[in-house]
């Protein structure tokens, strides 16, 4: 065994380009990881949809995964909910399918029709990874057309929470539309503005009541559509008596219109209209590009993304799909392998072993015997098992946390900076406003009062202060996403900002999923270690490959008496030492640790353990120590027991406090705990048993390796190999603080300049039309430019 | 169907013909039309916007480099 291992050959799947090794799966030259890939070239060989391989090499998704039980995409009920659209014989049905990845995909899925004649024709949208397809439900029903999905290797996702559906209904269409008015009127207002500026011989004085008429008329529209989302706002804030931002600009819009209007219908000035729709039109955009979508990726799941649509439940001996809301209390639930157990439930039949991973974070399967509480979130592993349901889904004490009375009145109270600076911007712009008309008024120039007091709301309308903490968050929200941190608003950036505390989960978080590594307990003198390397290269087994990666270089040694049980473990002598390393019955020990374990015996001597754990994530020692220098408070609540805790005391700084068999209401309780001591929390967490705790701090961040799949609620989604740029992340988020901050100050300068004039009544349109736009762009540029100089700095770009 | 230049030629004429044309100047005639086409591009981005044109911006840049074999496919068998 050991020797022939060396001549296997590795290749890679035709279909999905995995490694492959020593497969029986070749067909036409191709080799194929698995039978789901050699199904899948077959069903396109048979089509003549080659060209799928065509366009990108190896374009598939491995097969290796279970297929689920589809029976209740058969109950009529369940797929009205599902479908978009459905008569007697056509239904439209869009799914999110995570597996599009490639224009193969796109391919592939837009000529469903030639698998299946029923399909009458399917749209993909790449960006979205979602595919609309229309087909006859006559001759083909939505099971059906999911498992052929399933064949080619699209597996669709369907949730209760339809997510995607869910996300589809935020449009900006409003908002673009209110651009588009207020560029058109802004474009159109400038050119009839211009032989103003330039100035108008007597000829041309003619027209300037049909430009001054022609202006209004491009005013109008912005004032009443386009600007109405700030009157609105800031008469909400008004009411609450709050002052927002929103307030000194509707103000500064209302003003800048009524003077406007006032001069054109008076025939004494031209106005400002062309500034007021340039103002309107910049503000907007900023919203705009505030507000950034991502379309794959969802901030507000709860339990129900987790769960699957129906179960199966058995009424008189007949198996019937049932909606996971429809479960009542007393109904037998059939659990097969792989399933999710939806709700608290005893167990009757079968035996139990159950992953609550999503639960505790604990991946050992745990067993169960009859008449035990199964709670729900469990995956049920191993052979098919009947439960009595003894609570409502909602009911259950994974999803009681969702009822929790912190988690309803959540509101993340934080007040931005240009929320906290535009209470005194009002304030003192009023004031100066006030204070020049007062001025002017006892001077006796009532004329001039009038001119100076509106000038200045127009002039100081915070139209650069507004734009400068959008430019600047969406800036930095895409350099954060081009190093996969997906963050859900631009106010958690500055959430991050302010944040002096960082818990992290354990299992899954600091802990990769898929690596995992050696660990060893114990200790070995150099000679042993040679001698267990010399040992280890002579086995092919994968726990002897670990253990020769976590020993590293070693001298070879010539060990004599080698022998394998396979399955077992290995035995050798070199001079005086005789080794034995295998399971605890190989070895002869009492078993000391669960699950996979290498006992090593020396001399009738055990030197210590090797188990298989899964391995912190990469720079995990870097990232706290780090952290740890820029002050913050490092924690650790894990769900999981206290085995690994001396290995963590030496990563984590002694003021920690490291936390293990936390429930997940333990962790939303120690985070409300830690704020209400007025830090500031984030979290970092991955499973749905850090849900609470994720939403409860002030910056919840979920951790996932692969970021299509389904992470709680929270305010970020972090793609697991970004892990050691947290203390970058960290960096940065303060850095655009302080971006804002910066342009800030700019925009204030602006201010000064511009009240200064306007407080002398000596503003003009052509002072205002240019001294707008030259403001918003240096602000603009300014804030990109800053903040990628930022990036740079920090090594995100 | 009218040709794009005679309808220009149909609205001139109602303009010219609606205003008086001793005092008209042709000053009227062209920012009328100026935002007049201005106002066909707003529709138009209007019509595209509502048509979901910009709902996916990628998928089509994928599609089009599709090659057309359905028929290739068919004659080779």
């Amino acid at each position: 065994m050991a020797v022939e291992g060396n001549i296997k050959l590795s290749t890679i799947c035709y279909h999905c380009g995995d490694k492959v090794e020593d497969t029986p799966y070749i067909l036409e030259e191709h080799t194929f990881c698995c039978l789901g890939c050699q199904t899948v070239y077959q069903i396109l060989h048979e089509n003549n949809m080659q060209s799928y391989y065509r366009y990108n090499t190896h374009p598939g998704k491995s097969q290796n995964s279970d297929k689920q039980d589809l029976s209740y995409l058969e109950e009529p009920n369940i797929i009205s909910k599902l479908v978009d659209y459905q008569d007697e014989q056509i239904a439209i049905i869009t799914f999110y399918i995570p597996a599009i990845q490639c224009s193969s995909c796109i391919w592939l899925l837009e000529n469903l029709y030639k698998l299946n004649a029923a399909v009458k024709s399917s749209k993909v949208d790449f960006m979205k990874k979602q595919a609309s397809i229309t087909f006859n439900k006559q001759e083909l029903s939505l099971r059906a057309l999911v498992e052929l999905l399933q064949d080619i290797g699209y597996e669709p996702k369907i949730t209760l929470q339809d997510v995607i559906k869910e996300g589809k209904k935020i449009n900006q269409n409003g908002l673009i539309a209110k651009i588009t008015v207020a560029g058109f009127c802004f474009g159109n207002s400038m050119m009839i503005s211009f032989p103003d500026y330039f100035g108008m011989g007597a000829f041309e004085r003619e027209y300037a009541s049909f430009f001054g008429y022609m202006n209004l008329a491009f005013g109008i529209p912005v004032l009443i559509y386009s600007a109405s989302d700030y009157f609105k706002s800031a008469w909400n804030s008004l009411r609450q008596k709050r002052l927002n931002l929103d307030v000194p600009l509707a103000l500064g819009v209302l003003v800048l219109f009524l003077r406007s209007a006032i001069e054109i219908i008076t025939q004494t000035g031209p106005g400002f209209m062309d500034t007021l729709c340039s103002l309107v039109f910049f503000i907007l955009i900023g919203k705009w590009v505030q507000q950034r979508t991502y379309y794959h990726i969802s901030f507000e799941r709860d339990y129900r993304s987790y769960f699957p649509v129906a179960v199966t439940v058995l009424e008189e001996d007949k198996e019937i799909p049932r909606q996971i809301s429809d479960l009542n209390i007393g109904d037998r639930i059939l659990i097969r392998n792989n399933e999710i157990i939806p709700a608290d439930a005893i167990l009757l039949k079968g035996t139990a072993s159950v992953d609550f991973s999503f639960v505790t974070g604990e991946s050992k399967p745990v067993e169960k015997v009859l008449g035990e509480v199964v709670y729900a979130g469990g995956r049920q592993i191993g052979g098919a098992i009947e439960l009595e349901v003894v609570k409502a889904v909602s009911q259950s004490y994974l999803t009681r946390l969702w009822n929790n009375e912190s988690f309803k009145s959540y509101e993340k109270k934080f007040d931005t900076f240009v929320g906290y600076i535009s209470k005194y911007f009002t304030i003192v712009l009023v004031s100066i406003a006030v204070l020049a008309l007062g001025f002017w008024f006892f001077n006796g120039q009532a004329d001039k009062a009038w001119g100076a007091f509106t000038a200045v709301l127009i002039i100081a309308c915070p139209c650069a202060l507004a734009l400068s903490s959008p430019f600047t968050l969406s800036a930095a929200l895409s350099i954060f996403d081009k190093n996969k941190l997906y963050i859900k608003n631009t106010s958690a950036i500055e959430q991050m900002a302010a944040i002096d505390t960082v818990v992290f989960d354990k299992t899954g978080t600091i802990t990769s999923p898929t690596a995992s590594a050696m660990y060893f307990e114990g200790e070995l003198t150099p000679i042993e270690k040679n001698i267990l390397f010399s040992i280890c290269r002579n086995s092919n087994h994968p726990l002897s490959r670990e253990i020769l990666k976590w020993l590293g270089d070693c001298q070879l040694l010539p060990i004599s008496n080698y022998q394998e049980t396979v399955g077992k473990g290995q035995s050798a002598e070199y001079v005086d030492y005789s080794v034995a390393l295998g399971s605890s019955s190989f070895v002869g020990v009492a078993k000391k640790v669960e699950g996979t374990a290498v006992y090593v015996k020396i001399n009738e001597y055990i030197k210590g353990v090797f188990t298989l754990e899964q391995s912190w994530r990469p720079g995990l020692n870097e990232i706290v120590q780090s952290l740890k220098n820029e002050d913050y408070k490092l924690h650790l609540i894990s769900g999981d027991n206290e085995r690994r805790a001396e290995a963590l005391k030496l990563i984590f700084p002694a003021e920690s406090s490291l936390l293990f068999n936390q429930a997940p209401a333990d962790k939303l309780a120690r985070i409300e705990q830690w704020q209400s001591e007025k830090y500031k929390v984030c979290m970092l967490g991955d499973g749905l048993n850090d849900a609470g705790a994720l939403r409860k701090a002030d910056l919840g961040i979920a951790v996932s390796d692969d970021i299509n799949n389904f992470s709680p609620g929270c305010d970020a989604i972090l793609d697991g190999e970004s892990f050691e740029k947290l203390p970058a992340f960290f960096n940065f988020s303060k850095d655009a603080v302080k971006v804002i901050k910066m342009s800030f100050m700019i925009s204030l300068l602006y201010n000064v300049i511009g009240i200064s004039f306007a407080v002398q009544g000596t503003m003009s349109p052509l002072f205002a039309a240019i001294l707008m736009p030259i403001s918003t762009v240096t602000i603009i540029s300014f804030t990109s430019l800053m903040t990628r100089w930022y990036g740079k700095k920090r090594g995100l770009i | 169907m009218f040709q794009f230049s005679q309808i220009l030629y149909l609205i001139s004429n109602i303009i010219i013909l609606t205003f008086d044309f001793e005092k008209m100047n042709i000053i009227f005639l062209l920012i009328g039309f100026s935002v007049f086409i201005a106002l066909i591009f707003l529709v138009a981005f209007f019509w595209a916007n509502k048509t979901k044109q910009y709902e996916d911006t990628y998928t089509p840049s994928v599609r089009i480099l599709f090659d057309d074999e359905v028929k290739e496919g068919e004659s080779i068998k």
